[in-house]
Formats: C-alpha cells, sequence, structure tokens
C-alpha cells in the first residue's frame, strides 16, 4: 500500500487524537500515538524515496511524483493547488524530517515523562511534522508559505512551552517565545514581498511555471535582485541568520527535544530548503547569490566566536546551530545547492543527536544547564558521553564522520568561487572545533563541580532516551558516505539530486562546475583536519588542561571576550535601534495625540469645568465635540483640496 | 409604467412582520407567562429573511419601485450577510438579556429594524432610500447603544454615538443635497452623467461628493471620522457592539462600493489619491492605537478601523476582481468579529465586569475550548494562513498590487506585522498566563456554542477553500 | 427683489441659528430655534413652495416648537446651568474652523461654472408633492414609515423607567 499521498495525514490523526483525548492516555500512550503517526510518515517518506529512486535510476524525464490533494484557490488568472510534490530534493528532506522527526519523539516519551502538560507536547509536535512537511512538500509558493508559518507558530508555542518559567533572569520563556515569532515576521514580511513581486512578474506562484517563466523571460534585473534579496531576508528570519538570528540562542527556552527537532534538525533548514528550491531565481541573479555565500560566511564565523565563550549547554549548541546554518549559506551562495543540502542531513543528524546529548546530560543533572557546575560526567552517564563523543567529532569535521565530507563539499565549492570565503570556512572550522570540545571537556571530563544534591541523583537516561542517541550516533558516523568527494568514491546524495538542479545547466555561466584536481582536493581536506585538530589542541591546552584551575571562569579582562560573552550585544543595539522607538510611536500615538492633543487642546478647560445634570454632564463632557472637531478637520482638508484644485 | 414589484423587499417585509408581531403579542403573552415568544418570532424573521436571501440567488438583475430598488446578485449577497448578522447577534444577546435581566422585546424589536436598514441600503439604488435605510439603521443602534439604562457607561456610549451620528448624518444628508443639486439625479449608478460634464468637475459636486463619502466614512469609522468607535464599542452592550462593528460597516461599505465603481468609477483619478491617503490612515492609526488598548472590547473596536483600512484598499484596488476580495473580505471580518464578540460577551459575565485582556490570563487551564477558538478568531483577524483572515488579505492584496499600487500594498503589509503583535498578546495571555484573580466559571449556551462552532469552521474552511465563495461573489462583484 | 428678500431670510435664519446656540437661557434659544424655521420659511416661499413652506410653520414652528418649550419649562433649566459659550480658545477654534468650511463653500460656489440641473417641478401645491410622495419616492416613504416607528420605540426605551435594580456592585472592580 502506497502511504505516501497520506504522508500528511498522519500527523494530522496523530494530533487530534491527543488533543482530544491526550489527557487519558498517560504519557506513554500519548507518546505512543504521536510517535506512531511519524513513524507512519517516515515509512511513507521511505516508499516515495524508493518510487523517485526508481524514477531517477530511469533517467528519462522528469523525476518526481505530484499528489494532487485539491484545487485550493482558483480565481481569475490566479490559481493554487494543494500538491505534493515529491521530487528528489523534497524526498531527502521528508526523509531527514520524519527520520529525525520520529527518533526526537521516542526520545521525548521518556523526557517528559515528569511533565504534567505532556499531551499538549504532543499536539504541538505533532502539528509541527504537518507544518514542516506541507512547507517542503508543497508545489508552490503560497503552500511553501503556509508551511512556513505554522512551523513558526508551532516554534512559538514550543518555546513558550514552559510559560511559568524564567529563561534568563531577565526574560521569562513565554517573551522568548514572542521573540522569536516577532523577528521571524520581519522576515516574513521580507518573504511575502518577494511572493509578491513573483506574483505580479511571472503571473503564479507554483515553482515550475515560475523558474521556467524566469528562465526564459527574466524580469528586469533590479526586480529580480529585489526577489532574491526579499527570499534571503526571509531564509535568514527562519534560519536564524545575519540580521536576524537573534531570535535561535533565546530560543533555547523551549523543552530539548524541541531545540533538537525544530531549532536545530529541521525548521531552521527551512532557510535552505527554501534557497535551493529556488536555484534557478538565485542562478539568474549572480550577485545576491554572492550576498547569500557573505551572508552564510560571515554568520558562521561571527556565531562560531560567541559560542567559545558560552557557559550554558544548550546555548553553545545554538549558537553553533547558527554557524553551521552559515555554512549552509555558505554552500548555497557558492553555488552548491546540492552541498548545502547534503550538510543539511548531516547537521540534522549530528546536532540532533547534540542536542539529544545535552537533554539527557540535563534531565540527569535535574535541569542543570550551566557547564561551569558539570564535569567528569562520563563515569555517570557513559551512553550519553560516547555518543556525544561521536557527534562532537562530527561537527568538528575529523576525517571519516559525517560533518566532515558535507562541509569539505561546501569549502571546496567556496575555495573554488572566492578565496575569501573559503578562509572564513576553515577559520570557523578550527573554532567549531575548539567550542564543541571546550564543552566536551568541560561537561565530561576533569574533577566533577557538580553540586552535591543533584551528584546524588546522576543516573544515565532510560532506554527509551538513550537508543535514539545510539541511531542518531551511528548515522552521525555514516551518514557523511552519501555524498563522498570525487577522490574517494561517488557522490550518492548528488547523483540522486541531479535532476533537481538540471535546469542551471541552462542558464549562462552556471554549466558544469570546473572539479578541482585531486591534489587540490587532498590539500583542502588536509588543511580543514588541520583546522579541526588545531581546534581540539587548542580546547586541550587552554580548557582541558587548566581545567580544575581557580581562575578558569573568571571574568577575562579582555574587552573583546567580554563581548563575546555578551554575544556582540546585538540584542541591546536591536533594542535601542527597534524595538523602543517602535513602542515610543505607539505610545506617542496614545499619550500625546489622544490625550495631549485632544484632550488638551480641543478641551482645554472643559474637562474639570462642573456641570449640572447627569445628561448635561454627558453632553458637554468635551470629547464628543472634539471628535467632531477632528470630522470637521477632516472634511475642510479634502474640501480645500477640491477648491485647490478646481481653481 | 413604474413597476411595483414588491417581491423584492420580501426579506425586508418578512423581518418587518416579525417586529410588529412581537410588538403587538409580546405584553399580552407575556402576561400569560408564554416566555421565548419573541425570541423564537425574531429566530424565524431571520431564518425566513435567511432563506428568501438564498432563494434569491442566481435570478437575474430585476429593479423595482421606478428603479429606487435594485436587485442584483450584490444584494442578494448583501442581504444574506445582514440575515446571518442579525441571526447571530440574536443568538448571542439572548444569554446576554436573561444574564442582565434586561427587558427583551423593544431590544429585539430594535434589532430586527436595524437589520432592515441594513438591507435597505444595500439594495437602494438611489441616495435618498440610502439615506434613509441608513437612518434606520442608525436610530435602533443609538438606542441600543444605550440600552442599559442604568449604567453609566453605556449611556455615555450612546450619546456620543448618538450626536456624532446625528452630525454625521448632517454632512452625508448635504452631500446628498448638493449632488442633487447640480446633477439632478441622485441614481448611485448615474450621479455623474446628467450634466454632461466629467464627474466631479464641478466644485460643488466634488463637495456633495465628499461630504457623501465623509458620511460613510464615518460609519465605516475611517479615519479621521473614528473617533466615536472605540469608546462608543467599549460601552455598548457586546451584541450590540458586533452588530455595529460587522452590520454597520458592511452596509456602509457596500454603499460605497456602489458608488465607486459605478457612478464615480469615471472619476477615480480624483478620488484615488484621497482614498489612498485614508486607507493608509486608518489601517496605520487603527493598528498603532490598538496596540496600547488594554480593554478588550477597545482593541477589537481599533482592530476594526484597522480593518476598515484594508477594506478601502480593496477600493483603490477596484475592478470586479477587486471588488470579490473586498466582499470576500467583509464575510470573513464578519464571521471572525462574529466569533470574537461572541467570546467576549461569553466571558464578561454578569454586569460586564470582565473585558480587560488580562482577564483572559488562563483562559486555555479554565476554559480551553473557549481559548481554542478565540485564538482561531485572533489568528484570522491577524491573518495568518489556513485561516479566512488570511486569504481574505491575500487577495486584497494582490488585487492592489495588479491595480499598480505597490506602495499601498507595503504600508498594508507593515501593518499586518505590527497588527499580529496585538492579536498575540491575547494568545499569550490566555495560553502562557497564570489566572489573574478568581474568575466565574463561564457557561456556554447551548445555541452560542452552535455559533461559536459554524464561525470557527467557517473562518477555516474559507481558509482552506475561499474558491466557492469567491467565484459567486464574482458575480456579485459585477456592479451596474 | 428677489434676491434682496432672499438674502434677507438667509441672514434671518443664520443670525437666529447662531444665537440658539449661544443663549444661556433654554427658553431664549427655544424662541430663536422658531425665528430660525420662519426664515427658512421665507425661503421656501421664494422658491414658490408655499405648501412646504405652510408646513415647515404649522409643524416645527408651531406643533414641535411648543413641545420643547413645554419640556424646558418643565424641566426647569436654570439659566446658569449652562455654561456660557465663548469661554476658551477652544471654542474659538471650533468657530475659526466653522468659518474656513464656511469660506471654502463660498470659494466652490464662485467657481460655479453650470447652472443645477436640478428638477425644479417641485414646487405650488400640496397635489404635486403628494403625486411625488407616492409615486416616484414611494420605497423611501414608505421606509420613512418604519424609520418613525423606530423613532417611538426608541422614544419609549429612552425614557422608560428601569427598574431598580444594584448598579454599584456591578461597576468596574
Amino acid at each position: 500500500m502506497d502511504l505516501y499521498p497520506l504522508i500528511l495525514a498522519f500527523p494530522l490523526i496523530g494530533l487530534l487524537i491527543n488533543a482530544v483525548l491526550g489527557r487519558r492516555l498517560g504519557v506513554r500512550g500519548s507518546g505512543a500515538v504521536a510517535s506512531v503517526a511519524v513513524l507512519l510518515s517516515f515509512v511513507g517518506a521511505i516508499q516515495a524515496f524508493i518510487k523517485v529512486r526508481h524514477l531517477v535510476a530511469l533517467g528519462d524525464g522528469e523525476a518526481r511524483l505530484v499528489v494532487r490533494l485539491w484545487e485550493w484557490i482558483h480565481v481569475g488568472g490566479f490559481s493554487a493547488d494543494l500538491s505534493l510534490l515529491f521530487d528528489p530534493l523534497s524526498v531527502v528532506m521528508i526523509l531527514v524530517v520524519t527520520g529525525v522527526g520520529f527518533l526526537i519523539h521516542v526520545y521525548s516519551i521518556g523526557y517528559m515523562s515528569h511533565d504534567r502538560d505532556y499531551a499538549r507536547f504532543f499536539v504541538y509536535l505533532n502539528l509541527f511534522m504537518l507544518a514542516m512537511l506541507l512547507l517542503v512538500l508543497g508545489d508552490n509558493y503560497l503552500v511553501l508559505f503556509v508551511g512556513w508559518e505554522g512551523v513558526g507558530l508551532c516554534s512559538y508555542l514550543l518555546i513558550g512551552f514552559w510559560y511559568d518559567r524564567m529563561f534568563t533572569t531577565k526574560m521569562s520563556n513565554a517573551a522568548a517565545g514572542k521573540k522569536a515569532f516577532i523577528v521571524n515576521r520581519v522576515g516574513d514580511f521580507g518573504f511575502l514581498l518577494a511572493l509578491f513581486l513573483i506574483f505580479t512578474n511571472f503571473h503564479s506562484l507554483n515553482f515550475d511555471t515560475v523558474f521556467a517563466a524566469a528562465a526564459h523571460h527574466p524580469a528586469a534585473t533590479g526586480v529580480m535582485t529585489a526577489i532574491g534579496l526579499l527570499l534571503l531576508l526571509g531564509a535568514t528570519g527562519k534560519s536564524a541568520q545575519l540580521p536576524l538570528f537573534v531570535w535561535l540562542p533565546d530560543a533555547m527556552a523551549g523543552p530539548t527535544p524541541v531545540s533538537a527537532l525544530i531549532h536545530a534538525a529541521t525548521m531552521v533548514t527551512a532557510g535552505v530548503y527554501m534557497v535551493a528550491r529556488s536555484h534557478i531565481l538565485y542562478a539568474l541573479t549572480p550577485d545576491v547569490l554572492t550576498v547569500v555565500a557573505w551572508v552564510g560566511g560571515l554568520t558562521a564565523i561571527f556565531a562560531a566566536t560567541i559560542a567559545c565563550t558560552q557557559n550554558d549547554i544548550k546555548k553553545v549548541l545554538a549558537y553553533s546551530t547558527v554557524s553551521q546554518l552559515g555554512y549552509m549559506f555558505l554552500g548555497l551562495g557558492c553555488a552548491a545547492f546540492g552541498g548545502g543540502v547534503f550538510h543539511v542531513v548531516t547537521h540534522a543528524f549530528f546536532k540532533a543527536l547534540l542536542f539529544l546529548g545535552a537533554g539527557s546530560v540535563i534531565h540527569a543533572m535535574s535541569d542543570e544547564q550551566d557547564i561551569r557546575r558539570m564535569g567528569g560526567l562520563r563515569h555517570k552517564l557513559p551512553l550519553t558521553f560516547a555518543t556525544f563523543l561521536i557527534a562532537t567529532l562530527a561537527i568538528a569535521g575529523l576525517p571519516g564522520f559525517s560533518g566532515f565530507f558535507s562541509k569539505d563539499e561546501i569549502l571546496a565549492a567556496a575555495f573554488s568561487r572566492q578565496p575569501a570565503l573559503w578562509g572564513l570556512g576553515v577559520v570557523t572550522a578550527g573554532l567549531t572545533s575548539f567550542y564543541m570540545f571546550r564543552l566536551m571537556f568541560l561537561t565530561f571530563f576533569g574533577k566533577s563541580r557538580v553540586e552535591p544534591e543533584r551528584a546524588a541523583k546522576l543516573k544515565e537516561s532510560p532506554p527509551v532516551m538513550t537508543v535514539p542517541l545510539l541511531i542518531l550516533a551511528l548515522l552521525s558516523i555514516v551518514g557523511g558516505l552519501i555524498g563522498l568527494p570525487p577522490v574517494l568514491g561517488r557522490h550518492l546524495l548528488g547523483g540522486f539530486l541531479a535532476p533537481v538542479f538540471e535546469g542551471l545547466h541552462h542558464i549562462e555561466g552556471f554549466g558544469h562546475a570546473e572539479h578541482l584536481s585531486a591534489s587540490k582536493e587532498w590539500l583542502l581536506m588536509g588543511i580543514s583536519t588541520v583546522a579541526a585538530l588545531g581546534g581540539f589542541l587548542l580546547a586541550w591546552t587552554r580548557v582541558h588542561k587548566v581545567g580544575d584551575k581557580e581562575g578558569l571562569f573568571a571574568k577575562s579582562r579582555n574587552g573583546f571576550y567580554r563581548l563575546l560573552e555578551d554575544k556582540y550585544r546585538v540584542d541591546e543595539v536591536y533594542d535601542l535601534l527597534i524595538v523602543r522607538p517602535l513602542s515610543k510611536l505607539a505610545r506617542f500615538c496614545w499619550r500625546v495625540v489622544d490625550e495631549l492633543v485632544i484632550d488638551l487642546a480641543v478641551n482645554f478647560s472643559g474637562l474639570g469645568v462642573r456641570l449640572g445634570g447627569e445628561l448635561m454632564r454627558l453632553f458637554q463632557n468635551g470629547r464628543i465635540q472634539s471628535y467632531a472637531f477632528f470630522m470637521v478637520l477632516g472634511l475642510v482638508m479634502l474640501l480645500i483640496r477640491v477648491l485647490v484644485q478646481q481653481g | 409604467m413604474t413597476n411595483w414589484n414588491v417581491s423584492l423587499l420580501a426579506p425586508e417585509i418578512v423581518l418587518s412582520v416579525c417586529a410588529l408581531l412581537i410588538m403587538l403579542l409580546d405584553p399580552p403573552l407575556r402576561r400569560k407567562r408564554l416566555a421565548g415568544f419573541s425570541e423564537s418570532v425574531a429566530l424565524v424573521g431571520f431564518l425566513g429573511a435567511l432563506f428568501l436571501g438564498l432563494m434569491r440567488i442566481g435570478l437575474p438583475v430585476d429593479s423595482s419601485f421606478g428603479g429606487f430598488l435594485i436587485a442584483d446578485a450584490l444584494s442578494t449577497y448583501l442581504h444574506i450577510l445582514f440575515a446571518v448578522i442579525g441571526l447571530s447577534v440574536l443568538i448571542m444577546s439572548i444569554p446576554w438579556l436573561r444574564r442582565d435581566g434586561v427587558r427583551q422585546t423593544e431590544f429585539l424589536v430594535l434589532l430586527i429594524f436595524a437589520v432592515i436598514g441594513m438591507m435597505i441600503m444595500s439594495c437602494s439604488a438611489e441616495m435618498v432610500t440610502m439615506f434613509i435605510g441608513l437612518e434606520l439603521l442608525s436610530l435602533p443602534l443609538y438606542v441600543l447603544a444605550g440600552y442599559l439604562r442604568n449604567r453609566e457607561r453605556t449611556i455615555e456610549a450612546s450619546l456620543k454615538y448618538f450626536l456624532l451620528g446625528a452630525f454625521a448624518s448632517a454632512l452625508l444628508l448635504m452631500g446628498i443635497a448638493l449632488q442633487w443639486g447640480t446633477y439632478g439625479t441622485l441614481h448611485l449608478s448615474s450621479v455623474a452623467p446628467g450634466s454632461g460634464a466629467a464627474p466631479l468637475s464641478l466644485p460643488l459636486a466634488a463637495a456633495g461628493f465628499w461630504l457623501v463619502v465623509v458620511g460613510l466614512g464615518f460609519k465605516v469609522s475611517a479615519v479621521p471620522f473614528h473617533f466615536w468607535t472605540a469608546d462608543v464599542y467599549e460601552g455598548s452592550p457586546t451584541p450590540v457592539t458586533a452588530l455595529m462593528s460587522t452590520g454597520t460597516k458592511a452596509a456602509a461599505m457596500a454603499v460605497l462600493l456602489r458608488l465607486m465603481s459605478a457612478g464615480f468609477a469615471p472619476a477615480a483619478i480624483e478620488w484615488m489619491p484621497v482614498l489612498w491617503w485614508l486607507a493608509v490612515l486608518t489601517m496605520s492609526v487603527g493598528n498603532l492605537m490598538a496596540l496600547v488598548q488594554a480593554n478588550i472590547k477597545r482593541m477589537l473596536a481599533f482592530s476594526g478601523i484597522a480593518h476598515a483600512g484594508y477594506l478601502l484598499l480593496a477600493i483603490c484596488a477596484g475592478g470586479t476582481a477587486g471588488n470579490a476580495a473586498l466582499l470576500f473580505y467583509l464575510a470573513g471580518y464578519t464571521v471572525m468579529n462574529l466569533g470574537a464578540f461572541a467570546i467576549v460577551g461569553l466571558l464578561e459575565g454578569k454586569g460586564e465586569r470582565f473585558q480587560s485582556i488580562y482577564d483572559y490570563s488562563g483562559l486555555a487551564k479554565r476554559n480551553p475550548w473557549l481559548a481554542a477558538m478565540m485564538t482561531i478568531f485572533l489568528l484570522s483577524l491577524a491573518g495568518i494562513p489556513a485561516t479566512v483572515g488570511f486569504m481574505g488579505k491575500f487577495f486584497i492584496f494582490t488585487e492592489t498590487l495588479k491595480a499598480g499600487h505597490i506602495g499601498l500594498v507595503v504600508i498594508a503589509l507593515l501593518n499586518s506585522l505590527v497588527s499580529v503583535y496585538y492579536y498575540l498578546r491575547v494568545i499569550y495571555l490566555m495560553y502562557m498566563k497564570d489566572e489573574w484573580g478568581e474568575k466565574p466559571v463561564c457557561r456556554v449556551p447551548a445555541s452560542v456554542g452552535i455559533l461559536l462552532a459554524f464561525t470557527t469552521l467557517v473562518t477555516l474552511w474559507l481558509g482552506v477553500a475561499p474558491n466557492r465563495l469567491l467565484d459567486a461573489l464574482m458575480a456579485a462583484a459585477r456592479i451596474f | 427683489m428677489e434676491t434682496v428678500l432672499f438674502y434677507l431670510f438667509a441672514a434671518l435664519t443664520l443670525a437666529s441659528g447662531l444665537m440658539v446656540i449661544t443663549r444661556r437661557n433654554p427658553v431664549a434659544s427655544a424662541l430663536y430655534l422658531v425665528l430660525c424655521f420662519f426664515g427658512l420659511a421665507g425661503i421656501y416661499v421664494l422658491m414658490d413652495a408655499y405648501f412646504l413652506a405652510a408646513i415647515q410653520i404649522a409643524v416645527y414652528a408651531g406643533a414641535i416648537m411648543v413641545l420643547f418649550l413645554f419640556v424646558i419649562m418643565l424641566l426647569r433649566l436654570e439659566p446658569t446651568e449652562l455654561p456660557s459659550f465663548m469661554n476658551s480658545w477652544s471654542k474659538r477654534l471650533y468657530v475659526a474652523v466653522t468659518l474656513v468650511l464656511g469660506g471654502v463653500f463660498l470659494g466652490l460656489d464662485l467657481m460655479r461654472t453650470v447652472n443645477t440641473g436640478a428638477d425644479s417641478a417641485l414646487t405650488g401645491e400640496a397635489g404635486a408633492i403628494a403625486d411625488r410622495l407616492f409615486n416616484r419616492y414611494l420605497l423611501p416613504f414608505e421606509v420613512t414609515a418604519l424609520l418613525l416607528l423606530v423613532a417611538i420605540v426608541g422614544a419609549v426605551v429612552m425614557a422608560r423607567r428601569e427598574s431598580p435594580k444594584p448598579t454599584a456592585s456591578m461597576e468596574e472592580v
């Protein structure tokens, strides 16, 4: 039986069951319902994958399946259908989304076992899966946008899930959720504008139609550039890139499985997916593509430097996510669209593993997240330690692990396009290795700094949590084998994705990218390996060796260090430049225009005058007159306009 | 010979008969303790009007009373809309009347007459009838706004509404007089021709036109003619507020639509810049003011002003598709607003005590279903996808864009960005805050429950499958 | 001659209208209103609308104003209870805006190029008016009947003494 046309139905049914019956099922029942729903979707995704692979292997025509669900909008010259598009790109994405999503659902059963609101949690999680699948599978921009908003809403709801707790001393969890939503709306604004521009120029929002129209009759360069930049703005919001990355670190207020699923593995890669999907539009505007590359490269190094100074285990991982997303954009910007998607896949494995491992640590530590109060945990949490180590090796890019291959592909693309970007990437690789091993050493090595009462309760997490860790660890090791560099073997993923990016060959200047020579390829791999090892050694000497000495965590006097610790104070700048003026404007309208101008100017003396009789008091309370006054003022302005025009 | 086809007025006549029946029979029956008589008659009246409206779908355009009355697809659509509004407000108001122990006979009669007024406005083809319809709608509202005679706030609201409304009516009437003076005809579809000159090229005619626009602008609460809105919405009983924010706005908007897209369409170049500014002001002021409101009814009032701005956008867009977008948005706005006000009415409690948005804290725990439905209405008002609010905005914005007003669309997008904040704040309070003081348990009467389920379903359904309605509205959007 | 008379009546109407809103004594205001109606009736006569003029005087100046006066006297409003008119600059602002509005209309009128296209057949006796009302304007006429009914119901509601209910406890908490 073909399950893939029903792929959206399973999470929907799951969330409905949990919404109605969730509380009666208990945490295991509720979690099982949600997990089985996602598992079925995963099976559907595998079926779709097999079919699409078959089509790719045939190699003739287009390798895609389209499932038309229903005609959504059909008005005048505009139509948007709700059709699911299964092509190699979307199939890869849904495999990751449902596969990793399933593991995280299972893990959540253990993680949320002590929470009384588990039913709500699983409803949100399934809703997220639904929206994410919609985002990836839609065959036009409008459906993509609906999914885009949907995942944003779920993200907001899940960040604020523990709304009664404080995230930091200054910020409540709910406020963190709100921040994420509002920052994302800025991106969405750009995205919407881009959609409008696409629609006015190409008279459709359907991917095929738009890309065909754009490739054959491109609009004016300015318009194409605007579309590209606005889409990029949307992507920077969702995928936490400069300048809109500020929400992601605060999104760590949500439960850890959420951080793993939404804010590391899947939702934040939606921007990458969207840019990869729109590759034709970007290929037509090489300048915008360069902007994408620089945004990615700068974000990568920017976030990596911040990650080096953070002491909250989840914040380190959050900045690391921002940085890795930067890599993906760097890859896209260097026209390595397949490479960007490849990194999405491997990153989903190892970053989900890192977050789940961190969750396991936090769970064992009774909700302690500060690595200054950890240390020596490898004896108490052996499984968590082992899997976390594998993930660290993978993200640091040690040869053989998955992260190595995807990162290498991006760096190679950057090298052949713009060596400066490659330089940024290599430095970031070194920094990544440094902060990850720093995290590793402080958490699992050295002497225990755990508070006694927490230490007493330390024990390894239950199998329902550790089994997903083991599976993800396996994937983090071997996941890279699907995309070997040319010198080592076949690039399976690249071959699979090739039909999607076929259109690029027809665009001028986007022929086959020249392959690097084998020696250069080896050299680049060597350099990034050296960078990774350098980061490790630096962490070894600067963190592990001095690990137990006093003063390791003392505030550095170094101004730059403090700037890093304060995350470059971007939040403060935004607050000063945007948030405050806006709320001031609103307040100005209220206080000044309404109360001051109207009440004082017009009703200067009327307010305090005591008038006899209730009727008369109401009659004369002055506001009516001022209201009428403004009506007449508006009218007079209109009439004067007539007078001037006619005269 | 003039055509006196009375059957075109069937919904109005059915409603009038019901109102008269209530007035005549309620007092004697009440003495015999036959409770529920008036409600049933009113219910039957609205259902009958709805049925008659539905029956008219698809019939050819007809006119009567010497062309004073026009029965086209637009008027049919609006008749149906107003019957639904009347029905919903009736359902909302019955528990309220019982709860606060208010006399209901006159309330029902006035409600029915107000709805008749809206219907007359929607099918009048010239200005005198339109004006009298407007008055027939306004007079009952003035009284209904102050229906709770022992509460200061509602009397204040009523008085403010009355004085400013009379003022606006005077301006409107003066505009009509000037139109008459210049053109010698008041037909909406052919106000302009008469003298052979281009419409609005005569100074006095232009002045008359703008006076009419101001008078209607007052009813749709366009800035700067909106000042009454918040005070009156806040002070009026909640079902009445629901009627004002949906029915009045829809009726005045429909007249504006007839005016702009029929008689004065050739003069678009004259009124477009002004309407542009009106739309921008209305959206921006509405949204900015809504940001700082703490009373839910005031917030919804300003949000209603902002939505009036989006509707003006559609008038700027013009054309059949633009008109259809406006009518679609009107339906969506009506449904989600009715739902939101129904919930506000349920939660405010006896004596309308709980109207602060902080009273919505922790609602999700106390009353998860109400909170969920309120969330849907608010998300729809904010224009989040998969709701009718999103679809409506989407249609209006694309049509406006097609008409070439890119700046207008950008401003509107920015505005809807801002608006998310204050809608979200209520959702945030409902789901992410604990209760604020003790609240009585809110019991939902079955009738209101059905109404809420209906509005929720329509909000979602039109957000997911807007096709059929929009197709049907394309017919209504061709205005002669 | 007609022009002179027109300006005379118009001035009378305007001046007495102004007096209506500036008097502190409500009885005086009401009497000025009667004068205002007479001025209007005069203008009707100038337009050959004798029937309308008669109705204006009989219904408005006669019946309605008498009712007004009764109410005012029964309420026994003291003159001092009403504030004087020009007591603040905000009110002066109103006056200024009103004058601007008047000026604008004057300007628009001066720019008038074409004469009115209105049909001027609405003259003379009751028959013509009745014919219009019951033929051409039948629909608005009938709707006006409903409007009057609403006005009566509304007046009843507004005038009704509310059953004594505890109100203080219901107010804002």
